[in-house]
């Protein structure tokens, strides 16, 4: 029977081009995507079990180790949220004689640069960089090599416009200077504003996934963690080794994290040092934000992939981690693509699909999945942050999912015609609110 | 030579005491569709093993009362036989097995699994862990 019924498809499909490779990249596309689900329970299980005896670097009155910290935010039309980080800045518990805070007003059109003229009045060590609106706009990788420039520290922080950090953030993020191997420090990020909508709180869901289970898991398991770009630093003399941020690039931060590795340097993840962002509140918003990372991390990926695979620098783990995190905003495309084969086989009664398991492992692992963090991740997450109302709106991240696919895909294409056509692909903005109460 | 060091962390007893129940709720499985395989179909077999292992790998080391973690277990062992034994055989009265209607069923029925896997998930862990260790931050 079974033979039959193989026979009988092969005959019919004769007119029908090949169904064997058909089978064949949806055979590989549910392999790609399982190795993506081992890699997050293993980054799941090592943080469940390693919870006690974890590497939390957690600064106690003792902390003598204070080096000159300058701070960069770059700020473009932020007048809603300027005024609250510059006010936190005036707060931090670090030595102000060693800390110089420079906002980079970078050709704003609002009140930005006249309130951080302010404090900058107010405050001797915080000072304003004024770009005009020609120079300004082209990216935050622009706007942090111009603060670069008139930075004095040792150490380089940088924070985006819309964070608001611990008052002892910078001991905490400094702290991992003291090993003279570690160059960049990344920091935990938290949503302030969760309970704005449902939005919001699936965004708050993802950033604890993300960065409580898998930055830590990375950093526990001798991996690479990744530099976010805000709520993190680096050391002055590596970010001028390697002639400062590539402006040609969306994810200027990924970008720097494959550059310090390859170079054979080190990142640690602080997962003590929290700073809360605001989060996206509509779809709108999420799609321009999604998008540009999406972009920017695809960018990474053609420039770092070949560069990682014949680095010597990186052992063998480390090479298998930096290339699925190179490739992991791929993947949503891939999963589209297993989708459409795997609907293809299952109507034209391939013998693959079936007996109703239904090939369609693809579509159920990674729908499984969410957003880059699968929900065993982000639940135990939430659980090690002592949150677990919250994992009811678990489910709701399915059509999260979906969205990511759309957004993705079309990064893909984007890019790839933009290539064709030689365009530089513009920075589109976040716009912030600043409505939430602290 | 090529290295390739990786501690996860957990204990060999207590992987033992996960693998054994793993292994029991496994063996059960694969007996129900032996004695009855259109009952217990094949879907059936492979959505319950795929949430054991997740429940049982993820939850049980978590600190918590045994027995409502074994409570939220059986209720998605139910769940997954209620949605991929029962309920196909109940479509099979209205719909014939190659139809369209029946070929969508089989296409978005891993999409339904993976939801009831989930919130079944959500719930044990709810369920099983403490709420008052909402952890205070320095702000």
């Amino acid at each position: 029977m079974g033979i039959w019924t193989i026979t009988s498809y092969y005959s019919k499909s004769a007119e029908d081009p090949n169904p064997l490779i058909l089978e064949a990249i949806f055979v590989i596309l549910s392999m790609i995507i399982l190795l993506y689900i081992v890699r997050h329970l293993i980054f799941t299980l090592t943080v469940l079990h390693q919870r006690e005896t974890q590497k939390e670097i957690c600064v106690s009155d003792h902390c003598c180790y204070y080096p000159s910290v300058t701070i960069l935010i770059p700020a473009r039309n932020e007048e809603r949220v300027i005024g609250r980080i510059l006010r936190r800045m005036t707060e931090l518990t670090y030595p102000k004689d060693k800390l110089q805070v420079i906002v980079i007003d970078d050709g704003s059109e609002d009140k930005t640069g006249a309130i951080a003229e302010r404090f900058a009045e107010q405050y001797d060590f915080i000072g304003v960089i004024h770009r005009n609106p020609q120079e300004g706009g082209q990216g935050k990788a622009s706007a942090l090599n111009v603060g670069l420039k008139h930075a004095k520290g040792e150490i380089i922080l940088c924070f985006d416009a819309d964070y608001y950090p611990q008052i002892n953030i910078v001991e905490k993020l400094v702290t991992p200077f003291c090993d003279p191997k570690v160059v960049v420090v990344q920091g935990r990020v938290l949503v302030i504003n969760e309970s704005e909508n449902v939005l919001t709180r699936l965004i708050a869901l993802e950033r604890v996934g993300g960065y409580r289970v898998g930055q830590q898991a990375r950093e526990e398991l001798g991996l690479i963690p990744l530099f976010g770009g805000t709520a993190g630093g680096f050391r002055r003399r590596i970010i001028e080794e390697l002639e400062g941020f590539d402006e040609n690039m969306l994810a200027e931060d990924t970008d720097l994290t494959f550059r310090i590795f390859l170079a054979g340097y080190k990142l640690q993840y602080v997962n003590c040092a929290e700073s809360y962002e605001e989060a996206v509140h509509n779809l709108h918003s999420y799609w321009h934000q999604r998008l540009r990372w999406a972009i920017g991390h695809m960018q990474c990926a053609f420039r770092h992939l070949v560069p990682t695979i014949k680095c010597k620098n990186l052992s063998l783990k480390q090479k298998i981690d930096a290339i699925l995190s190179l490739n992991v905003y791929f993947l949503p495309v891939l999963t589209l693509i297993a989708w459409i084969i795997g609907g293809l086989l299952l109507f034209r009664n391939s013998p693959l699909l079936n007996g109703n398991l239904v090939g369609l492992l693809p579509f159920f692992m990674y729908s499984s999945v969410g957003n880059f963090a699968p929900f065993f991740e982000i639940g135990l997450g939430m659980y090690l942050d002592g949150r677990t109302r919250a994992c009811r709106l678990l489910p709701l991240l399915f059509p999260l999912f979906l969205y990511n696919i759309i957004i993705c895909t079309f990064a893909l294409v984007k890019l790839c015609v933009y290539r064709i056509l030689g365009k530089r692909i513009g920075w589109h903005k976040t716009i912030h609110y600043g409505s939430e109460k602290l | 030579m090529i290295k390739f060091k990786f501690r996860v962390g957990i204990k060999i007893k207590e992987f033992a005491k996960m693998l054994v129940l793993l292994i029991f709720l496994s063996s059960l499985t694969f007996l129900l569709f032996m004695t009855k395989p259109k009952l217990f179909n094949m879907n059936f077999v492979a959505y319950t093993l795929a949430f054991d292992f997740l429940y049982v790998f993820t939850l049980f080391p978590l600190e918590g009362a045994s027995f409502k973690k074994l409570v939220a277990l059986l209720v998605g062992n139910v769940l997954s036989f209620i949605w991929n034994g029962l309920y196909p055989s109940f479509l099979l009265l209205f719909f014939q097995r190659n139809s369209i209607s029946n070929k969508i069923f089989q296409f978005i029925n891993p999409v339904v699994n993976a939801l009831w896997i989930i919130s079944i998930w959500a719930f044990g862990l709810s369920l099983v862990t403490i709420q008052n260790q909402r952890r205070t931050r320095t702000l």
